[in-house]
């Protein structure tokens, strides 16, 4: 079920009515039902992957208490079955067929001619979100961070409970497991932030992003036909399209959590409000890059060690973070363009620089530097993402040469700079503050007004019913 | 969570019968007009004439009813629409007439290769190029315009929430201005100004893929319902005559393109193929491959009063009138 379709308008409602006024009383009947509507919400996409995401979580539940139980030895043994457990059922589905044909491609250039047999099935959607729940419930429990949950209901609820299930944010035990094992009081101020959320939820993701989404289609696919300066705008629609589809996606499951009662992680902080890459990274995409931190980088030794092996970990955090997008050469790319970014900071130790408060936090404007700082980082993360939305690496290299033909030109399709992504940017910079605590008129009545005029201009734009882009990793 | 569910609920309600109160003023503002020369399933309620024009965008740019007024002396009403290249399509607006109207003398359909291209089957129509000029029908349906909901799979939300199905499918602009609809009611078609400057090549290739083999294909249920369209016609004592549109000559090319008329002699529907010897081959009289500009059509139009097969198909109506 897509947030973005009427069947979520009829299944919210009944599912908060179930569960603030049915099952009021007893927080364990709630999650049952939390459990089904959450069952019935990924089976409604397509019910056959129902299968593979109870047995990932029954397997991963079971490993928790082996890991929790057993000798050292047997720990890590255990520790090691699960995270294989989950790497095999992720590697499967997502990445069989692009090791099996680069093997066959390989084998080709040493003179043996492969015929890999290729699958022809269809991602299990979410799975790289649910497999990693459970990885990181597995790791917790082995570091001693948090004991293995009784109830399985409860687990099972932290793994798929619906607004996070298909597309994040990934959450940890840590966070989520202890507001589900106890009982939940409705607060109004939760409620209303929750509903402002995923208003503006709704709002980037149906009125900015889908509306970018046919015009960063077509640049991409006949960019050969458009000037560099088209090309450009192009790029930088696509960095506005995947911002406002992911964080919209997000606000709207901030938001629906907010109605339940649970608070999720922070998965965007205004990202293009960045001063350096390093900023970017703790702004763009919080949980997947704090479970790569926490359950890669550090183990390896993070930053604190030699800078040789500090220059290596930085790589293989930003290659797995680019794989775990998806099976392709252009992902490892982006991964490793962003790593190449991060490491002169790393090593000029400016990489903590920025860890504090957004940009110009207790002033109105950023200063000429900061601007320029701003602007450099959106610059070279939007030419990252050139290789993210490419097919392949043939067509990102053919898009940014083509950058380079008549970029002083006028470029065409410019009104929606004007009309989407310059409200976007400043609406955006007025809530900077707080992600959560949505900065909305405190007049009441200008309040309202601006719910309702929100409200019709994503109608006015819902026509597309576009499916969210983190659903396909 | 009393206060929560109070202020959501207001708010809900303020919002749906703000949306009523604006879905109705529309409603009225729009009653038994065009709003963009596409909607006119309901245009001049109980008026009598005599040709009814239906179509693709084939039709609705090229039948100029003023023409037809002049030289044959026949009343008509243009009701083709782009983007409905299919009979049942046509059907629907053909029952629309029928509700609102006396039936006409003369029924009269675009039919050739380009334009019996659509899906055939209701049952896939659920992504239309022109659906959104029908979402005014859509808010609560009256019982007769039901077969238009049907039609174009509105959903619930679009049929019994007010100004959704306007807001979503972006006709409010058209419902307030209603600038092309005044266009249309002023010429009786949808009139195409200026000249072709499309890309031949590409055009030919969008254009005639696949259109032949689809029609071969799906010949025996197309005849069933061109049959189904002749006997309906027949019923209400009209006369169905199909019109084969000129077309830029490079897409007629396309073997195939002699299919529709050798269904319409199958079926002894009187078919006139007005592509031959009628426009010469040039830009000057298309605004597009497929379609006429207002020159070309009124020398389509003329052309079509003057051809002795179609005035044999009207029979003794035709007043005769010099060329």
């Amino acid at each position: 079920m897509l947030f973005n379709s009427s069947e979520f308008f009829i299944f919210l409602p009944i599912v908060f009515f179930l569960y603030w006024f049915v099952l009021k009383n007893s927080f364990r009947q709630q999650n049952i039902m939390l459990l089904g509507a959450s069952y019935f919400f990924y089976g409604w996409f397509d019910w056959r992957f129902l299968g593979l995401l109870i047995l990932s979580t029954v397997i991963d539940y079971s490993f928790g208490f082996w890991v929790a139980n057993g000798t050292e030895r047997k720990k890590k043994l255990f520790l090691w079955l699960s995270i294989f457990n989950n790497l095999i059922i992720l590697g499967f589905f997502k990445y069989y067929n692009f090791f099996v044909t680069e093997a066959a491609i390989f084998l080709g250039n040493l003179g043996f001619h492969a015929h890999p047999y290729v699958l022809n099935i269809v991602l299990p959607l979410g799975i790289s979100f649910y497999t990693f729940h459970g990885m990181s419930y597995v790791l917790d429990i082995y570091r001693g961070n948090f004991k293995p949950i009784a109830n399985f209901v409860d687990y099972a609820v932290f793994v798929c409970f619906f607004p996070l299930l298909v597309a994040g944010p990934i959450e940890r035990a840590s966070h989520l497991l202890p507001q589900i094992t106890t009982s939940r009081k409705f607060s109004y101020a939760q409620g209303v932030q929750g509903l402002r959320l995923m208003l503006w939820g709704f709002f980037k993701k149906v009125v900015v992003a889908d509306s970018l989404a046919p015009i960063v289609d077509d640049i991409y696919k006949n960019y050969h036909t458009y000037s560099g300066s088209t090309v450009a705008l192009g790029a930088i629609y696509f960095s506005f399209q995947i911002y406002c589809d992911f964080s919209g996606y997000t606000d709207i499951a901030l938001g629906t959590a907010k109605l339940f009662g649970f608070e999720l992680l922070t998965n965007f902080k205004f990202p293009y409000f960045s001063r350096n890459i390093a900023e970017f990274w703790r702004r763009w995409h919080i949980s997947l890059s704090s479970w790569f931190r926490d359950y890669l980088y550090i183990p390896l030794g993070g930053g604190r060690t030699t800078r040789a092996k500090a220059v290596r970990n930085t790589f293989i955090i930003f290659l797995v973070s680019g794989f775990w997008h998806g099976a392709n050469w252009t992902f490892i790319v982006w991964g490793g363009i962003h790593a190449l970014l991060f490491i002169p900071l790393l090593l000029g130790n400016k990489n903590r620089q920025f860890t504090g408060p957004i940009v110009a936090y207790d002033r109105s404007l950023p200063t000429l530097k900061e601007l320029a700082q701003m602007l450099l980082t959106f610059t070279l993360a939007t030419l990252a993402w050139v290789f993210f939305r490419c097919p392949d690496m043939a067509t990102s290299f053919a898009i940014l040469k083509q950058m380079t033909v008549n970029f002083f030109h006028v470029p065409a399709l410019k009104s929606f700079m004007l009309f989407y992504v310059a409200p976007l940017v400043l609406i955006d910079w007025y809530f900077r503050r707080d992600e959560r605590a949505l900065a909305f008129p405190r007049n009441r009545a200008l309040r309202y007004i601006t719910y309702a005029v929100m409200f019709v201009v994503i109608i006015y734009h819902s026509n597309n019913n576009a499916s969210f882009i983190y659903f396909q990793f | 969570m009393k206060q929560f569910l109070k202020k959501t609920l207001a708010f809900g309600i303020a919002l749906l019968l703000v949306a009523a109160v604006v879905q109705a003023l529309i409603t009225v503002r729009i009653k038994n007009k065009t709003t963009t020369g596409h909607d006119h399933l309901t245009i001049y309620p109980g008026e009598k004439f005599d040709i009814l024009f239906l179509g693709s965008s084939r039709c609705a740019d090229h039948f100029i009813p003023g023409v037809f007024k002049q030289d044959v002396g026949l009343t008509s009403l243009n009701m083709g629409c782009i983007g409905h290249a299919d009979i049942p399509s046509f059907l629907l607006k053909l029952n629309y007439y029928l509700l609102y109207h006396p039936a006409p003398r003369y029924v009269i359909m675009n039919f050739d290769l380009a334009t019996i291209n659509g899906p055939q089957d209701p049952a896939q129509n659920r992504n239309y190029l022109a659906k959104h000029y029908f979402a005014r029908y859509a808010f609560f349906a009256e019982p007769h315009n039901e077969m238009v909901s049907q039609y174009f799979g509105f959903n619930l939300a679009e049929r019994y929430l007010p100004m959704y199905a306007i807001l979503k499918y972006k006709m409010l602009g058209d419902c307030i201005t209603m600038k092309d609809g005044r266009n249309w009611m002023k010429k009786g078609y949808l009139e195409q100004g200026g000249v072709w400057n499309f890309d031949p090549v590409k055009q030919k290739d969008a254009v005639s893929r696949g259109h032949a083999d689809t029609f071969r294909i799906r010949y025996a249920p197309i005849k069933d319902q061109m049959r189904y369209v002749k006997d309906l016609c027949a019923k209400n004592g009209s006369k169905l005559i199909c019109v084969h549109t000129p077309l830029f000559s490079m897409v007629y090319e396309d073997k195939g393109f002699e299919l529709p008329g050798q269904m319409c002699r199958e079926l002894d529907i009187p078919y006139i193929d007005m592509h031959r010897n009628t426009i010469p081959d040039s830009v000057v009289y298309f605004s597009d491959m497929l379609h006429l500009n207002e020159t070309g059509a009124t020398r389509f139009c003329k052309a079509l009063c003057a051809d002795s097969t179609f005035r044999a198909a009207l029979g003794g109506t035709a007043r005769t009138v010099a060329p």
